[in-house]
Order: structure tokens, then C-alpha cells, then sequence
């Protein structure tokens, strides 16, 4: 099932500004607005779940204010690909090489610009894990279309899932622009 | 030609790791695989031949520590994916894949335990690492909801 969800006002704030929320509020106050953003976490980290931000330029003007941001929305990320740091040789018990470090630090990047280039279209949480050759593969299924990234040191490749089905269209390439990541993005969700 | 070859009603069991990011949940609740389930870097995709673990997956999980399920996929179907192909621009030249799964039986390795049953998918000819990242995706779309054994992550699901 495919979900849009559209944040309330005080979801968009709270994304954004979360801190001015919480001052000034009693304890009870702070124990419900506590409650609530687990269930909502619980929520977002289900996958296929499109959060809408607001296409605020002020958060791509004001880099601190960005920093926070993409911090916020990308945390989850962010500790996944921490986790990788501590996989081994053979961490997925068919031999794969251990994650690279700068193939991590390639994924952080790639994926920070993509957030960047695409959150006011809506934006997905990936599924994060090891790659193949020591890289790091993001996925996102969204509807009936699927996108698996493969980043390496070297070069971001891709491929397309356009259905469900196991004779569903297959297509691959090769990501070498923001340009490249905002179009396959917009595959995703359907805009393109 | 290998000897004892797989016939196509014969089932093969993939052991799935919980831990690794293979097994993703859905907003509708259901759980689908990560391509990265099956990839392995030799482009030999190890499987157990069912028959040969007595129909008991629980010897599959088994063979590897970790917090683990078990697909079962039948061999016709694994046989019958198509799409596998190659565009070659510097010849010109457009390649096509079969697949396939022979017998691998693991004896008196250094690295593996003993295991009369391991099988594995293959392409014909080998194929570029394009056309394995293909050749996987279709493997989880087949793969889908075909628990023999569920994972941690699914069988200790939240009832809401």
C-alpha cells in the first residue's frame, strides 16, 4: 500500500525547530510529546512512507539550520551506516569483504546530497547495507517500484525494479550528476 | 555435466540473515527481501536442495551462527527467469543469460562444514556483475513471502 503523508503544522515544526517546542512545558506535556514522537517514529521507520517537508528555502540558505535538519531526517541513516563500520569479513555468512571506510563516507556524502536535491518532493527512509565489493547499497521500495544504489569508492551505480513481479522491466545505469539522482528519485515516486 | 542434476520441482532453501539489512519492513506490514540477500561475490548463489536436508529447514538455519530465516524457491522457477542480458557498446553485441542451479555438494573444506545438499544458481555463460545485480533482484521478487522458517524480525512483529 502506498501512503503520502502530509506532516501537520506542528510535525513541520518539529522537524525543523524541535527544541522550541519542548521549553517551557511542564513534565506531563513533555511525557505525551514524548509518546507521540515514538509512535511516530515507529511509524516513519516502516519503508514506502513518502514525508512531504516543506520546500522552506531557508533551510538550504542557512547552513547551520540545514546541518540540523538533515541531521534530524538522516539520523537513522547516518547509524546505519556507523553500523557497517563494524561489520567484518563475511558479515552476511556468504563471504562479502568488509564495508570500505571511504566507501562509507562516499554513501554519507551521496546520500546527504540526494536528500538535499529531492526533500521537498517528499522523502523515504533507504534500507541500508553492505555491498557486494565493500561498498554500500541503499534501497527504497516505493508502491510497486523498487531502487537499489550500489556506492563504491569509486562510482554510484543503480538499478530499477519498475514492478513486483518476477518478470517485472529491470533497468541499470550509472549515477554521475545530482541531475541523475533527482530523476531516478522522481521514478520513484512516481513524478517522472 | 554434474552428476545427481537438480530436477525442477525440487525445492531450495536460502538462508536469509535478520541482522544485516535483508529483511525490510513494509507500511502495510509485510516484510520484502533485499536484493543483497543473494548476492555473493563469485556470482554462485549458494542454496541446500531441500530433499537433501530431509525437508527440514531448520538444518539450514543452523549451519551459520546468527539470528536467521529460510526461503524455499523451487528450481523450475529459479531456472525460468529471463531478462538476463548484456549490451556490449564497445562490440555492439547483445548477450543472453540462462540460469541455472547445479549440485556443489561441500566436502572437507577448510572453511565450510560438510554439506552433502549445498547447490548453487548460476548464470550460462558466467555473467558481468550488471547482469547479477539483475539476475538478484529477480531472485527476491521470487523469494517474497516464501518463509519456511521467519525470521526474529518478523515472528517478533508488534501485533500493531
Amino acid at each position: 500500500m502506498t501512503v503520502v503523508m502530509q506532516p501537520t503544522q506542528q510535525n513541520r515544526d518539529a522537524l525543523g525547530t524541535d527544541d522550541r517546542l519542548v521549553r517551557g512545558m511542564g513534565i506531563s506535556a513533555n511525557e505525551i510529546l514524548e509518546h507521540l514522537r515514538h509512535l511516530t517514529q515507529m511509524y516513519y521507520e516502516s519503508s514506502e512512507v513518502l514525508l512531504n517537508y516543506p520546500p522552506d528555502s531557508s533551510l538550504f540558505v542557512n547552513p547551520s539550520i540545514f546541518e540540523r535538519f538533515v541531521k534530524r531526517s538522516l539520523g537513522d541513516t547516518f547509524n546505519d551506516l556507523r553500523r557497517l563500520r563494524t561489520w567484518d569479513v563475511g558479515w552476511n555468512s556468504y563471504g562479502a569483504p568488509k564495508p570500505e571506510h571511504t566507501a562509507i563516507e562516499h554513501a554519507r556524502s551521496w546520500i546527504t546530497s540526494l536528500f538535499q536535491t529531492v526533500a521537498s518532493l517528499g522523502w523515504i527512509k533507504p534500507n541500508v547495507t553492505g555491498g557486494p565489493e565493500g561498498g554500500v547499497v541503499f534501497e527504497w521500495w516505493y508502491g510497486k517500484r523498487k531502487l537499489t544504489v550500489y556506492v563504491e569508492e569509486q562510482s554510484i551505480e543503480y538499478v530499477q525494479v519498475w514492478g513486483t513481479d518476477v518478470d517485472a522491466k529491470i533497468t541499470d545505469g550509472s549515477i554521475e550528476s545530482v541531475s541523475d539522482s533527482r530523476k531516478l528519485w522522481m521514478w520513484l515516486i512516481g513524478l517522472e | 555435466m554434474p552428476e545427481d542434476p537438480i530436477s525442477d520441482d525440487e525445492a531450495l532453501y536460502r538462508r536469509i540473515p535478520d541482522d544485516r539489512g535483508f529483511v525490510k519492513k513494509q507500511f502495510d506490514g509485510t516484510f520484502r527481501i533485499s536484493s543483497q540477500a543473494f548476492y555473493e561475490g563469485g556470482h554462485r548463489i549458494s542454496v541446500d536442495r531441500a530433499d537433501l536436508r530431509e525437508n527440514n529447514p531448520q538444518q539450514t538455519l543452523v549451519s551459520y551462527p546468527g539470528p536467521a530465516g529460510v526461503v524455499s524457491i523451487k528450481t523450475g522457477d529459479v531456472r525460468a527467469i529471463n531478462g538476463l542480458v548484456y549490451h556490449d557498446k564497445m562490440q555492439g553485441l547483445t548477450h543472453t543469460f540462462s540460469v541455472d542451479v547445479e549440485p556443489a555438494p561441500i566436502f572437507n573444506d577448510s572453511n565450510e562444514p560438510d554439506n552433502p545438499a549445498h547447490a548453487e544458481i548460476c548464470t550460462k555463460p558466467e555473467c558481468p556483475k550488471k547482469v547479477f545485480q539483475t539476475l538478484i533482484e529477480r531472485l527476491a521478487l521470487l523469494a517474497n513471502g516464501k518463509w519456511v522458517i521467519e525470521p526474529p524480525s518478523i515472528k517478533n512483529k508488534p501485533l500493531i
